[in-house]
């Protein structure tokens, strides 16, 4: 803090001197002697993470992609010439926590750029903040659809698509099985989230016009650890598909259930949870994983220019592989980095403006964007397969032709 | 019919570890009139204990009940001796405050110590259930559920049939008068936290055994616990015990009959209403909270 004043205050000094200094020599110089003064200063981007608290699990991936992406920069010269500098708060998952986290970045702590958090529920509010101080918004996470339906022209989403695309390539696979091999019916569960929630009701609307018959539907909470009884009733329900919309730890703790009540369903398609490459597999047994479909952004086998290179720094880094949170912010920050140098300073609306006209190449794929920020293509539908998770379609990004289905059953 | 005794089996197996995990701050208030906060952290701490222990030598949740119980135990009795004792003066207010400090202290000690990412104790019995005709029992459950209840039983009895169960209920009831006779009624104090503190251990091996484990864990436990504690009478064991119980049941019938949405909400709708009717709860007695009821 005190630190942060100390520098705050050298820089409103040197940029007095400087002005001073231009008007004794009847200068008009003064704006460009104060830039001057900046050029060894590091470029500070401010984010809140929930680095506590229930999505703890995803967000210190994402913090590690930030991590990575600033250590590499700086390492190759900086961004502009100048080092680029982190500063991280924890929101804790909180709402509230984040708008004030924002607020203090913008305005007390004076960050010259700004990156996104994680999951729908922090992105919402926080997009707000940045979009009223005028700051360009780069969200690693927080695909729903009302973030985009707010009007903000500085946002802009860093995966392929958004929730709105989550069900596409889901439907478009069942839609492929002929017939005679389609399931009849499908349970849906989701965790209330402006992520899963819209998500699970698009493959419900999308499974219902394809003549699937709904036969169990309910959402619960954030707080709702124990799930044998919901477990028990998807069962009692026998649901030939199972589609639950989880956010984090919930994943992992129905599936144990369902293996408690003994009930496999012949499809599984669960949103993030199963991503997890390292914990999902030890909590519900690494051979259990096979046949459990997941939407995804990117996966650690992904073949677009700079993605294996980030996996392997990334493992050297941390020692673990790098999940789709990790990959995800490491792209905003490439996004952003992308921005800025093409505009050639730190210009909030001219970085807005290039990027509204422009595709960026990412370690997840090239990306552009609408007038929302929304992007323009869509995510990709990944199984594991083998105890590795693998995309099976689209087509052309698909690393495998085959897909597991039936989903075997649990083993103990 | 098969059913209604599926959602019966789960909510009693959830239920008892619900008992179990809240006895000690039954415990702790009704003989101290110590409003426990920290409770849910010591639970969650003995959670982490197991965790350790399976981890680095792979010793099986149940086996180190013992362990967690007498280490959560002693940190407790610490914590009691070094934060809580000293606030005594200040009244229930003063050791509100104290275990206040040191709950908001532990999730950061618990995210230094063990990390954000929560963590499963994921021994091959937590996924398995034995099955009898229709009826499904999940092994961990069943297990959490029979060391609970034995735990709460050699609880009732310390306190039912020995000298110190004796002198505990002796400085409850009456501390001057227990002094008057003789018993050392600030060591028998630091001894109840001690026992409260090596429930709460006990309870965190068993849940850790059903939910994962992360430094914010403690907030639902606490307030759990304190919601049957209310129930059940402030105070009274037997009352933690039954409030425990239906609040379990409660969760899974509404769960299976009503809607996993409203499951968070109903139980806490049933404590308001309990209340209403009856404000000292289901065996508390009015006018004589401070007794422990065993």
């Amino acid at each position: 803090m005190s630190l942060h004043h100390r520098r705050t205050s050298a820089r409103i000094l040197a940029g007095t001197t400087a002005l001073a200094a231009a008007a004794v020599l009847a200068g008009c110089t003064a704006g460009a002697s104060g830039n001057e003064s900046d050029t060894d200063d590091p470029i500070r981007i401010g984010a809140s993470l929930p680095l506590t608290g229930p999505v703890a699990d995803r967000s210190g991936p994402g913090y590690n992609g930030y991590e990575l992406w600033a250590e590499q920069v700086n390492e190759s010269g900086g961004l502009l010439g100048r080092p680029v500098e982190l500063v991280v708060l924890d929101d804790g998952f909180d709402q509230d926590q984040v708008v004030s986290n924002y607020t203090r970045l913008i305005s007390q702590d004076r960050v010259d750029l700004l990156l996104g958090t994680f999951s729908s529920a922090l992105n919402l509010p926080a997009s707000a903040v940045a979009e009223r101080n005028g700051m360009v918004y780069v969200e690693p996470s927080g695909g729903a659809q009302e973030i985009f339906e707010q009007g903000f022209t500085r946002l802009f989403f860093a995966q392929p698509g958004t929730s709105e695309t989550l069900p596409d390539r889901f439907l478009e696979w069942v839609e492929s099985l002929p017939e005679d091999e389609r399931p009849a019916t499908a349970a849906f569960l989701t965790q209330t989230d402006p992520n899963t929630e819209p998500a699970v009701q698009g493959i419900q609307d999308g499974l219902e016009a394809l003549g699937v018959e709904t036969v169990y539907d309910d959402s619960y909470p954030v707080e709702q650890t124990s799930f044998d009884a919901v477990a028990d009733a998807i069962g009692r329900a026998a649901p030939q598909v199972l589609i639950h919309g989880a956010v984090a730890e919930d994943g992992a703790s129905l599936v144990q259930a369902l293996q408690r009540v003994g009930f496999t369903p012949e499809v599984l398609f669960q949103t993030n949870a199963p991503t997890d490459t390292v914990n999902y597999p030890d909590s519900i047994g690494a051979e259990n994983t096979e046949g459990i479909f997941t939407p995804v952004s990117w996966t650690p086998s992904a073949q677009f220019p700079g993605s294996q290179e980030f996996v392997e720094a990334y493992e050297t880094k941390y020692g673990t592989t790098p999940n789709d949170d990790a990959s995800s912010s490491f792209a905003a920050a490439q996004i952003l980095q992308t921005a800025v140098e093409a505009v050639g300073e730190i210009d909030q609306d001219g970085i807005a403006e290039w990027l509204h006209a422009n595709t960026v190449e990412t370690i997840a794929g090239p990306m552009s964007w609408d007038e929302r920020g929304v992007p323009q293509g869509s995510l990709s539908l990944a199984q594991w397969q083998d105890g590795r998770l693998v995309i099976v379609l689209p087509e052309d990004a698909a690393e495998t032709s085959s897909v597991v289905y039936p989903k075997p059953a649990w083993v103990g | 019919m098969g059913l209604l005794l599926q959602t019966l089996v789960f909510g009693v197996l959830l239920g008892s570890v619900y008992a179990l995990a809240s006895s000690g701050l039954s415990l702790t208030y009704g003989v101290l009139r110590i409003v426990n906060l920290v409770h849910g952290s010591l639970l969650i701490a003995g959670g982490y204990v197991t965790y350790t222990l399976w981890s680095s030598i792979g010793l099986d949740p149940i086996a180190s009940v013992p362990l967690s119980a007498i280490t959560v135990g002693a940190l407790g009795g610490l914590l009691y001796l070094a934060f809580i004792r000293p606030a005594m003066p200040g009244g229930e207010g003063g050791t509100m405050m104290a275990t206040f400090a040191l709950m908001i202290a532990s999730q950061g000690a618990f995210a230094l110590i063990w990390g954000n990412t929560p963590l499963t104790v994921a021994v091959p019995y937590t996924r398995a259930s034995f099955t009898i005709g229709e009826l499904n029992i999940p092994e961990a459950q069943l297990y959490a559920a029979i060391v609970a209840v034995l735990v709460l039983v050699a609880l009732l009895l310390l306190l039912l049939r020995t000298g110190l169960g004796r002198a505990i209920r002796a400085a409850a009831a009456n501390p001057a008068g227990a002094r008057f006779v003789g018993i050392e009624v600030g060591r028998i104090n630091a001894l109840t936290y001690t026992i409260g503190a090596a429930t709460a251990g006990a309870g965190g091996a068993l849940v850790s055994l059903i939910y994962p484990l992360s430094p914010d864990a403690w907030a639902q436990w606490l307030g759990r616990g304190l919601a049957i504690v209310v129930l059940g009478g402030l105070g009274s064991l037997a009352g933690t015990f039954i409030a425990a119980l239906i609040l379990g049941i409660l969760e899974t019938f509404i769960t299976t009959y009503v809607s996993l949405s409203w499951t968070v909400v109903v139980p806490y709708l049933v404590i308001i209403v309990v209340l209403m009717v009856r404000p000292t709860g289901i065996l508390g007695q009015r006018g004589r909270t401070d007794v422990i009821h065993a």
